[in-house]
């Protein structure tokens, strides 16, 4: 009996163990597909782009949006990748058995977020100029064109709606294994969807808006412009003029702090909405919408409107006070409480 | 009024059943010389608040109750501190305390159409926007504790009165944290004066377990703890003058440390 328990629970485990496994392999080879190759030999890898046209990026990874890649080919940008390598000389290329050397640095590119990485030593990269890389001991450090590395020739080629992973490798060698880590570039010139619709209510003290999204599924915030002046929608943001606007973080609805919704009832405010991606693209805006400011009150003005009498304030002596037992009172319990910590004192 | 009195009777029916089973087992520790000395207390207690004279001021009036249209006519939960110092402990303890409280209601503003009763679109309009009250009790108050039966009789039931002055600080916040009002309403916040009086009763718990009351003393200076329940009248209208009426009568239930 006892036997036929133990059987029954190891085939449990070792069915466990392989939908473990099978879990494993299949998040690991889409994390590797996805994300850049890191190394123990290599400390840190970071990259940006030299004069800070590019605002996304995060570590090894340089998020390009249409507008940052139209800035970036407009300013001849550079991107810079610097390999960290404490581990190994970095800037040697002597081939010692055992001790690993410099290989070369190599770009290939996929599909975003797919692909397989290839082996950079064999085929399937672009060799970088070494025009481009400059080393010393202890790292590497990659300053390539931005053209160069997209193969774009004017920013018109940032208005392609491609999406793509553009990969840059330092490859190193010991003699019988090879090593390698990634920085990359991620290029999304695809500008999300409009929002379906979008209703708003606005009154003077507050804005609510609420919205049905567009079908991109890489939206990660909003932009709500608005303003007293009639401005037509079916365009991008920034080619309104004389409008605010305002980026909100939030799925599909949205209350306005005060200080852009200080608005005069009776007037009335247009707001047209666009949506925003993680790269930082944006569609065009929504129609515009006209409303109403609406006139609201909370308790304290329906309090005054209807004649309440309170003033406020901290240091109030009653003027219409009955006078009388209410002092006396006042006094009488005053009085008391100094006669009780006096005698306590005394004694 | 009636679920009042009935609450009162469970609670002194059901701390007399535990007094009974208490008498049998010893006091002592409640005040002897094996105890630090006791010179105060201090309190936690909770329990509903509702200012329901708020609108009288505006019913007498003919106007409608500002208060019940937008913060409803539930109790707020309320909360307070007590920190007591004993003056004198011979037939009982006699001594002056100090009190903080804190309430607070959210309310939704509505649509100036709605509140002035037209029947419109915008007036049933659901808007956005809050309006906050909040109210922070301050009281000084003398009191008695009869505890001389506690002590001498074995009977763990201590009655207590209260009686004393109130400064209660309100204010009415909007949505975003600012005061409401403005130039033509003046600003909305601010004080009103008052007294109140309170009766309540004490149930020791050191009976429970004396080992753990004693070690409680050591530990922290805790000489012993009280479970009770009071029933407070204040009256908050900053004695009879204009404006917010902050009175109310509650039942307020806690526990009680003498150190």
């Amino acid at each position: 009996m006892n036997n036929a328990r133990t059987v029954n629970q190891s085939t449990r485990q070792v069915a466990l163990c392989g939908v473990l496994v099978a879990g494993m392999m299949l998040v690991s080879a889409s994390a590797f597909a996805l994300d850049p190759k890191t190394s123990t030999r290599v400390d840190t890898v970071t990259i940006s782009d030299v004069y800070g046209e590019i605002s996304a990026d995060n570590d090894s990874t340089l998020l390009v949006g249409v507008e940052g890649c139209q800035r970036a080919m407009d300013a001849d940008a550079d991107i810079m990748v610097t390999f960290s390598t404490p581990d190994f000389d970095v800037s040697s290329n002597d081939m010692v058995t055992g001790v690993f050397y410099y290989h070369g640095v190599y770009t290939f590119e996929t599909g975003r977020g797919t692909g397989s990485s290839p082996t950079c030593t064999s085929s399937g990269c672009v060799d970088v100029s070494s025009d481009y890389i400059s080393r010393s001991s202890t790292q590497a450090v990659v300053n390539i064109p931005f053209k160069t590395l997209t193969g774009f020739t004017s920013a018109q080629d940032c208005l392609g709606e491609i999406e793509k992973d553009i990969f840059i490798r330092l490859q190193f060698y010991d003699g019988s294994s090879s090593d390698a880590a990634d920085a990359k570039v991620t290029l999304d010139l695809i500008r999300p969807e409009p929002l379906v619709s979008f209703d708003a209510v606005v009154t003077q003290d507050a804005m609510e808006l609420t919205w049905e999204p567009g079908s991109s599924n890489d939206v990660d915030s909003y932009r709500v412009v608005y303003s007293t002046e009639e401005f037509a929608g079916d365009d991008f943001a920034d080619n309104v003029s004389g409008a605010k606007s305002v980026y909100v973080n939030s799925t599909s609805t949205y209350t306005a702090s005060t200080s852009i919704a200080e608005q005069t009832p009776g007037t009335t405010l247009w707001i047209g909405v666009a949506s925003v991606d993680e790269v930082g693209n944006e569609s065009i805006l929504t129609a515009t919408q006209p409303f109403d400011v609406i006139e609201t009150v909370g308790y304290w003005e329906y309090y005054k409107q209807n004649g309440g009498e309170e003033t406020g304030g901290f240091c109030q002596v009653s003027s219409t006070a009955p006078q009388g037992k209410n002092t006396l009172l006042l006094v009488g319990l005053g009085l008391c409480m100094a006669g009780l910590v006096r005698r306590r004192k005394k004694s | 009024m009636k679920n009042r009195f009935l609450f009162a009777t469970i609670l002194i029916a059901s701390t007399l059943l535990f007094s009974g089973q208490a008498m049998a087992q010893s006091l002592d520790l409640i005040e002897d010389d094996s105890q630090s000395p006791i010179t105060g207390s201090f309190e936690l207690k909770l329990g509903g608040y509702y200012p329901y004279r708020i609108d009288e001021e505006l019913t007498a009036q003919g106007q409608p109750g500002a208060f019940e249209e937008f913060y409803g006519t539930d109790n707020m939960l309320y909360g307070e501190l007590v920190v007591e110092r004993y003056i004198i402990r011979n037939y009982g303890k006699l001594g002056v305390g100090g009190h903080i409280g804190l309430a607070r209601r959210k309310g939704e503003v509505q649509t100036a159409a709605a509140m002035a009763g037209e029947d419109s679109e915008e007036a049933t309009t659901d808007v956005p926007g809050e309006t906050n009250f909040r109210v922070i009790p301050l009281r000084a108050s003398v009191f008695y504790k009869y505890d001389y039966s506690a002590i001498h009789h074995n009977i763990p039931l201590v009655p207590f009165a209260r009686a004393g002055l109130d400064y209660h600080m309100w204010r009415v916040v909007d949505g975003d944290g600012e005061t409401s009002g403005n130039d033509d309403t003046g600003v909305s916040r601010g004080a009103r004066t008052g007294w109140h009086a309170s009766l309540g009763l004490q149930l020791l718990l050191d009976f429970v377990d004396p080992a753990t009351a004693a070690s409680f003393d050591l530990s922290w200076g805790i000489n012993n703890s009280y479970l009770f329940g009071e029933y407070m009248i204040s009256r908050v209208d900053s004695f009879g003058s204009q404006g917010l009426d902050l009175s109310d009568e509650q039942w307020l239930f806690g526990l009680a440390f003498e150190f």
